[in-house]
């Protein structure tokens, strides 16, 4: 392989699928090399910014990286390839899948909550046998939350797992959504909604306030639009609830972010695990030079040539940084770049900030990997990005997708 | 102030003081059994699971071993629910003193343990992880053993023969009047009622705390408290139970439990009877034990860390005073002989493995000192009735064989309406617990066991939360059903914190490799994808 390419992308999560897309856009010669699918099974559907003007303030979040009008690009580019996703000044609220009201500040359209201090009623569609969700909570939930308004449940059967769920079994939210994307499934939908009207209507009550709750991902924003062929409006207002994992949204998004990457030129490499790193200073600086990175694909070793390599291989939880037993090693797996390891490892409670989440590569403004001792970047053409940066948790921040986007964004700029 | 009569108070319920209670129910004595926190919470639940053959005691302890081969026969027959009949494995390494060797084939042979010699080709094919430095390996009758189903078992048993116990009930005070033992004053922690039991005898049977209870009344009883801190890997690294053949020291015990391995031990005196934090050194000190048997032990995932208490008895002529030095025997301690009080007895040190003959000796004192002639029946009478094979099959039928069996070894005679309810509404078959195999119907049930007051107590009874995901997918799945047992959002949402804080206390230690992104993921589904409000940090 003696090609050429204007950029590397080692990592297919979010933030390495945001800078390959953003680069083939940008008509560059671009590969993505990917082990898995990094974390996104587990995408609610929302992407977290954050406080961001809070986070900005704090010594070396990632945010602090990029300047205010880079972070709107990151936001635009979302709402750019997902349509359906908006944002507001003010926050936006969305039901997790307990039906407990969670911020989030990228959304699709169909999730947004209703303005709390309105009336009017949700009927939560319940499907028949749906695994971990529970209707009588969720109804509570959303009662508690929504003072003024009225929960109803009302279960639906899907004529094809009715054998499957009177074995006791139940049925993933994943099928269901793959169920709700077929034609079969948007018929039983679009009856069940019709005849809940109807039945409103012959009870001489209005439908004008009624809004139908549904569990995770039946519209299809992610229009990959290879297998899609609906794409039905309903006779009453849909909202959708965030997913729990396996998530549909993860899924889908997936497979539509492989999709445009594709479509766009990307070249795809997936299975692919990197080995090696070859590259050199550049003379009278300490400076170094990446050259090429040695992949292993199908138990053979490739040479990938490129003017530029993004590092987009996830944190500890992605697989990017291995912790070794009692952390006597603490790994970067491709470049092997120093990283920022926390004197404190944990805090006792749980639910508490973690020091541990803080690990990750240090870089400048252009997110190339720093030296911790004396500060010079290390390579001059590699840019790190997403989970791998440090000194930020995704969970307690609530700011995963934002400083993911706007890295994958940013470094895909600099290509 | 509420008010018990009864015949005898047994304090404590762990396999001893519950041990009592079966006892003594089996010989028509009455009997109330009073625990501080919920059952098997201290030491029964907080040790490796072996089922002891005895031959780690053969060459320091032969009494100790004698009666641990005894009672491995006898516990094998009257509980086989609770145990795993694996096996156990002595290897002897090449660095190993070949004087142990001697007197421990002697010592066998004097206690009645049988040992048969596996030849090093079979034995390294049986167990492919074990290291090759072994040089000779012995196999012994060592089983495993499920601490949580054995007590429960034990408690069932006592149940159907009239014994009653309370749990979350402290005795504040032991009631006495002229050197005589009238009962004890207790307080219902959950409704902070005081109790005033009524009783000729009390038994203290309080493991690690037996001390408090008898310093209450100023009488001294010598407890030592020996942390012994063991790690619990996420496979199932060996078929047996894996001993070294040495002097008994650290980290020299594998013992298998269906799909984990627990590894151990340690051993520090400690001041609190509750002393159950594991540090980041122990564990590095274990691991490093380990190499000796398990060369690759490094490369395998961590679930967690935990300690319990072995509350070793110090009696006075004992030469050597220090954790491993002190006598695994146990010891009755008759307060009128000792401090000239009568009516009170604390049973003292034992192992698990001996809980039986303990509950035996102290119920013959019992039944000596209210002159009731009945003999003890616990060495022959079955744990658990033969279970219905309608029942049995019908379950199989329901939830596969897997899911079944280890059902009906959880509940027991119980089993039958549970297994009512899946057949009535198959949805409730559905898993709660994927690792334990808990359906939604089994945990509905142990929600309606009156002692169970907590989302940890519910893990008590099922094991929810025990397995490989410590809690993160379980708990969540148990909303519905403890919304329905506790009542309200609220408190459900602090019945998950309390729990993943307790399971957080155990991984903490482990914190890295596999078990570190796993704790990230349930940290992310938390957070994150149900939207828990992040806690402060203390400092």
């Amino acid at each position: 392989m003696n090609e050429m390419w204007d950029a590397v992308v080692v990592g297919g999560g979010l933030a390495g699928w945001i800078a390959g897309i953003r680069a083939a856009q940008r008509d560059k010669k671009v590969l993505l090399v990917t082990e898995g699918v990094g974390t996104l099974f587990y995408f609610s559907g929302i992407f977290d910014y954050g406080d961001v003007v809070r986070l900005r303030h704090l010594p070396k979040h990632p945010y602090t990286l990029f300047k205010a009008q880079e972070i709107t690009q990151g936001q635009r580019f979302v709402q750019e390839i997902c349509p359906e996703y908006v944002m507001k000044d003010t926050p936006q609220f969305a039901f997790t899948v307990l039906g407990t009201v969670r911020q989030g500040d990228l959304m699709p359209r169909s999730m947004v909550l209703p303005d709390q201090q309105e009336q009017g009623e949700f009927v939560i569609l319940v499907p028949e046998g749906l695994k971990d969700f529970f209707p009588k909570i969720v109804a509570a939930n959303m009662a508690r939350e929504f003072p003024g308004w009225q929960v109803n449940e009302k279960r639906m059967k899907v004529g094809t797992l009715s054998e499957w769920t009177q074995l006791g079994k139940s049925v993933t939210s994943i099928d269901y959504a793959s169920i709700w994307r077929s034609e079969e499934g948007q018929r039983a939908l679009t009856l069940e909604i019709d005849q809940l009207k109807r039945e409103y209507r012959e009870a001489g009550r209005s439908s004008n306030k009624l809004v139908v709750v549904l569990p995770s991902l039946v519209r299809e924003y992610f229009d990959s639009s290879r297998s899609k062929p609906y794409k039905n409006e309903f006779s009453l207002p849909i909202l959708e609830m965030s997913s729990f994992v396996p998530s549909p949204h993860g899924r889908y998004f997936a497979e539509y972010l492989k999709h445009m990457f594709t479509d766009l030129g990307g070249e795809l490499m997936m299975g692919a695990r990197a080995a090696a790193i070859n590259g050199k200073a550049r003379s009278g600086s300490q400076t170094k030079v990446c050259q090429e990175l040695v992949v292993n694909s199908m138990g053979k070793p490739l040479h990938l040539k490129s003017k530029k390599f993004i590092l987009a291989t996830g944190g500890f939880l992605g697989g990017g940084i291995k912790v070794g037993m009692a952390r006597k090693s603490i790994r970067e797996e491709v470049f092997d770049l120093p990283l920022f390891v926390p004197e404190k490892w944990s805090e006792p409670q749980f639910f508490a900030p973690q020091p541990f989440a803080q690990i990750g590569v240090e870089t400048d403004a252009l997110m190339r990997p720093l030296d911790p001792v004396c500060g010079q970047v290390i390579w001059d053409n590699v840019h790190v990005v997403g989970r791998m940066l440090a000194h930020w948790d995704p969970w307690t921040q609530r700011c995963g997708g934002g400083v993911s986007v706007t890295s994958g964004y940013a470094a895909a700029e600099l290509i | 102030m509420r008010q018990i009569d009864t015949q005898v108070v047994v304090i404590g319920g762990g396999a001893t003081g519950v041990g009592i209670l079966r006892d003594l129910s089996l010989r028509g004595i009455p009997a109330l059994l009073l625990e501080q926190g919920d059952l098997a919470h201290g030491t029964s639940s907080r040790f490796h699971g072996l089922l002891h053959s005895g031959g780690r005691y053969v060459v320091k302890d032969g009494k100790a071993a004698q009666e641990c081969i005894e009672e491995n026969k006898i516990l094998k027959k009257i509980a086989p629910h609770c145990i795993e009949e694996t096996s156990g494995w002595f290897v002897y390494l090449k660095e190993d003193d070949p004087n142990y060797l001697q007197l421990w084939i002697k010592g066998c042979a004097q206690a009645g343990i049988p040992i048969k010699e596996v030849p090093l080709e079979a034995a390294f094919r049986l167990e492919p992880l074990l290291t090759r430095q072994a040089t000779r390996v012995f196999e012994v009758p060592d089983a495993t053993v499920d601490g949580f189903k054995l007590l429960w078992a034990n408690l069932k048993s006592a149940q159907k023969y009239g014994g009653n116990y309370q749990t979350y009930c402290k005795v504040q005070s032991l009631w006495l009047e002229n050197r005589q033992v009238l009962g004890v004053y207790a307080k219902d922690l959950i409704t902070g009622e005081m109790i005033q039991v009524h009783s000729k005898i009390v038994v203290n049977a309080a493991g690690p705390w037996s001390s408090e209870i008898a310093s209450m009344s100023g009488f001294d009883v010598q407890i030592q408290k020996d942390k012994g801190s063991l790690l619990v890997f996420n496979q199932r690294m060996f078929k047996r139970v894996i001993n070294r053949l040495r002097k008994p020291g650290d980290g020299d015990i594998f013992v298998p439990h269906e799909t984990v391995t627990i590894f151990g031990t340690t051993s520090h005196t400690v001041e609190l009877a509750d002393d159950h934090q594991v540090d980041e050194q122990d564990v590095t000190y274990l691991i490093g034990l380990g190499q000796n048997l398990v060369e690759e032990i490094e490369q395998y995932r961590i679930i967690r860390a935990f300690a319990g208490i072995r509350p070793l008895y110090e009696s006075v002529d004992a030469l050597d005073h220090e954790g491993r030095g002190v006598s695994r025997n146990f010891a009755l301690i008759d307060h009128e002989q000792k401090d000239g009080v009568r009516g009170l007895v604390s049973i003292v040190g034992g192992k698990l493995t001996t809980y039986r003959m303990m509950a035996e000796k102290v119920t013959d004192w019992v039944a000596g000192k209210l002159e009731v002639p009945t003999e003890c029946r616990t060495a022959e009478e079955p744990l658990q009735n033969e279970l219905a094979t309608a029942v049995w099959d019908k379950a199989r039928q329901l939830l596969g064989a897997a899911a079944a069996d280890k059902m009906m070894e959880r509940l027991n005679e119980q089993a039958g309406s549970v297994v009512e309810a899946i057949a009535r509404q198959p949805l409730l078959g559905q898993f709660v617990c994927e690792c334990e195999m808990v359906t939604q119907a089994e945990v509905l049930h142990a929600l309606q066991d009156p002692a169970v007051h907590s989302l940890d107590d519910l893990r008590r009874q099922t094991r929810l939360g025990m397995g490989t995901c410590q809690g993160a997918y379980c708990t969540y799945r148990a909303t519905p059903l403890l919304q329905e047992a506790f009542g309200g959002w609220e408190r459900t949402v602090k019945e998950y914190q309390i729990l993943l804080g307790e399971r957080w206390r155990g991984i903490t230690p482990v914190l890295w490799g596999e078990q570190l992104r796993e704790s990230e993921l349930a940290r992310a589904l938390f957070l994150n994808v149900l939207g828990f409000k992040a806690e402060e940090s203390v400092e």
